[in-house]
């Protein structure tokens, strides 16, 4: 049994309690985000159709085919992205890391940008699964060799800067394949970029969904690790944890769990940012085994805060900007609050 | 440069460009065609004028406008009297956005001098509005006729989104894209000469919104989607 420091552990009583009420305000938000959209559906129909007994054959198609696969999409996107940023601010111990620090993200975007600006196939159903394909494909390539140098290189510094030189390589070959493609084409990455929730299908759920939760429990198999890493390498050297091999396991999750989501809704920013941080000030304590968990619901919640109000108008509101305006008070208050 | 052109005709989106001072520094007088910024169809066609003063045939170019706008107009009087207006819907689902055109928008007005109802005819907004899907299902569900979807098939429509069988015009096989004239690279005739002959676009809605009053009209961009 080892021997962690005080501020460490957690008292476990005021724990429950907050983990209950995040819990509860995560089941309300999750109805509310079906209830609520663009169009008032009667809270009645919604009841109804969910029991089976629906009977307006719109109102059903919009509740169960499109929010609530988006309201499934948010939560995991949600959670996926905030466990990734909490392992990348633990990694690089760095309250700035976020999920697409290593280039992840961008490399997704190349494959999509691809496959959208050089050949132009974006319609039919067999296109939007290419897109899928080509930016989980971009993604594994540049985690591959994230990988690669991180069996290289000493620090982990060294390997924050090359992940973000990785993905500033790739966001350069996607500008010049925006440079020289047509407006169409480039209007329509354009929106890709922005994210969508909405975009997810069932059929893509059934991908999304096991690939996220695959990720989010060998997550929390790593809480030691993840704990031991921000004691400082050496101590955690002296705990028998091995800091190659924990560093590339967290690259190899975080680069699963950020890559999935960026290949089927496109880039989400500061969401990975700002909820680790508000899950360490509600619940007081840097230990992963409670923050892996606040991370997963509390970014669940924050999406769901995004999505519902992006849905509220007529026109939709992309997901991207509406999470970058609650992050960035977020992140604000953080930079105030270390002084 | 190399080409030595008599002068370079290009689209006023920045008067300011650098390429375009460096190209007149080579000598070469460029032009600024801002066709683009007319608000009505029959406007943007008659830049073939401007055109034309640059190869002195502005006499011919008079002579082919007056045919197309008495032909569009012609036609634009016999549809607007029509009593009963079919809805329309344009555009489709990407991502969860749905991309339909503005009130003042050129679609709409052709929607509108075709002799159609279009929902958003009296929104003051020009270029596209972004749409949420709920609200597309929810004003649109029941209309008449889909235009401008860019789908070649209705198999291809449903299996992209399923929410998209849900229009009626799916269900009664009223769908049309403006795909006929379309190369495999991709390059659609609709974006080049349609925007000179607004007369021939106006044929097409018409012989698709009323086709009793253009019984004879064969589709020049419009097309039906196959199912």
């Amino acid at each position: 049994m080892t021997v962690l420091p005080k501020n460490i552990i957690p008292c476990p009583h005021s724990s429950f309690r907050r983990f209950g009420g995040i819990i509860f305000f995560l089941m309300f938000l999750f109805l509310l985000d079906l209830a609520w959209g663009s169009i008032r559906i009667p809270i009645t129909d919604v009841f109804n159709t969910f029991l089976g007994k629906g009977s307006d054959e719109i109102y059903s198609e919009i509740l169960i085919n499109f929010r609530l696969p988006k309201a499934i999409t948010a939560i995991l996107a949600g959670s996926a992205l905030s466990v990734s940023g909490l392992m990348m601010q633990t990694l690089f111990r760095n309250p700035l890391a976020d999920p697409y620090v290593l280039g992840v993200s961008s490399g997704a975007s190349l494959g999509a940008a691809l496959v959208m600006m050089t050949t132009g196939i974006i319609a039919g159903s067999a296109g939007s699964w290419i897109v899928v394909i080509a930016a989980i494909a971009g993604a594994a390539l540049v985690m591959m060799l994230v990988v690669g140098v991180s069996f290289k290189v000493q620090s982990a510094v060294s390997l924050l800067i090359v992940g973000i030189m990785f993905g500033t390589i790739v966001s350069s070959i996607v500008g010049v394949l925006q440079y020289f493609s047509n407006p169409d084409a480039i209007k329509l990455f354009v929106m890709w970029n922005l994210g969508s929730l909405s975009a997810v299908t069932w059929e893509h759920l059934k991908i999304l969904t096991p690939i996220i939760l695959i990720g989010l429990i060998l997550t929390y198999s790593l809480q030691r690790r993840l704990d031991g890493l921000l004691l400082g390498e050496n101590y955690a050297k002296g705990l028998g944890i091995s800091i190659v091999q924990t560093r590339i396991f967290i690259v190899i999750i975080t680069s699963l769990l950020s890559g999935a989501v960026t290949a089927f809704t496109g880039p989400i920013g500061f969401v990975g940012i700002a909820v680790p941080h508000i899950a360490r000030g509600i619940f007081k304590t840097a230990s992963h085994r409670i923050l892996i968990p606040a991370s997963i619901l509390l970014g669940a919640v924050l999406i769901l805060i995004c999505d519902i109000v992006s849905q509220i108008l007529a026109y939709t509101l992309p997901i991207n900007t509406i999470s970058s305006l609650f992050g960035a008070p977020v992140i604000i208050w953080i930079i105030l609050k270390r002084r | 440069m190399i080409l030595k052109p008599n002068a370079l005709m290009m689209s006023g989106y920045n008067q300011a460009d650098a390429s375009a001072q460096r190209i007149r520094q080579a000598g070469i007088p460029v032009i600024y065609n801002n066709e683009w910024k007319e608000t009505s169809l029959l406007g943007r066609a008659e830049w073939i004028k401007f055109v034309a003063e640059f190869y002195d045939k502005a006499e011919l170019a008079d002579s082919i406008f007056l045919e197309i706008e008495t032909r569009y107009n012609e036609m634009k009087s016999k549809a607007m009297h029509v009593e009963k207006k079919p809805g329309i819907m344009a555009g489709s689902n990407f991502r969860g956005t749905w991309y339909m055109p503005a009130g003042r928008s050129f679609m709409s007005e052709l929607f509108r001098d075709a002799g159609g109802d279009y929902f958003y005819q009296n929104d003051a907004a020009t270029g596209s509005l972004p749409l949420n899907v709920e609200t597309v299902l929810k004003n649109f569900s029941d209309t008449d006729v889909w235009l401008n979807c860019s789908f070649s098939t209705i198999d291809e429509l449903v299996k992209t989104d399923s929410k998209h069988a849900l229009f009626r015009p799916v269900k009664e096989n009223r769908v049309y894209n403006f795909n006929k004239r379309f190369l495999p690279s991709t390059a659609n005739d609709f974006w080049e000469s349609a925007i000179a002959r607004p007369d021939l676009l106006l044929g097409d809605v018409i012989a698709i919104l009323h086709p009793e009053i253009l019984p004879d009209w064969e589709l020049v961009y419009a097309s039906r989607l196959s199912p």
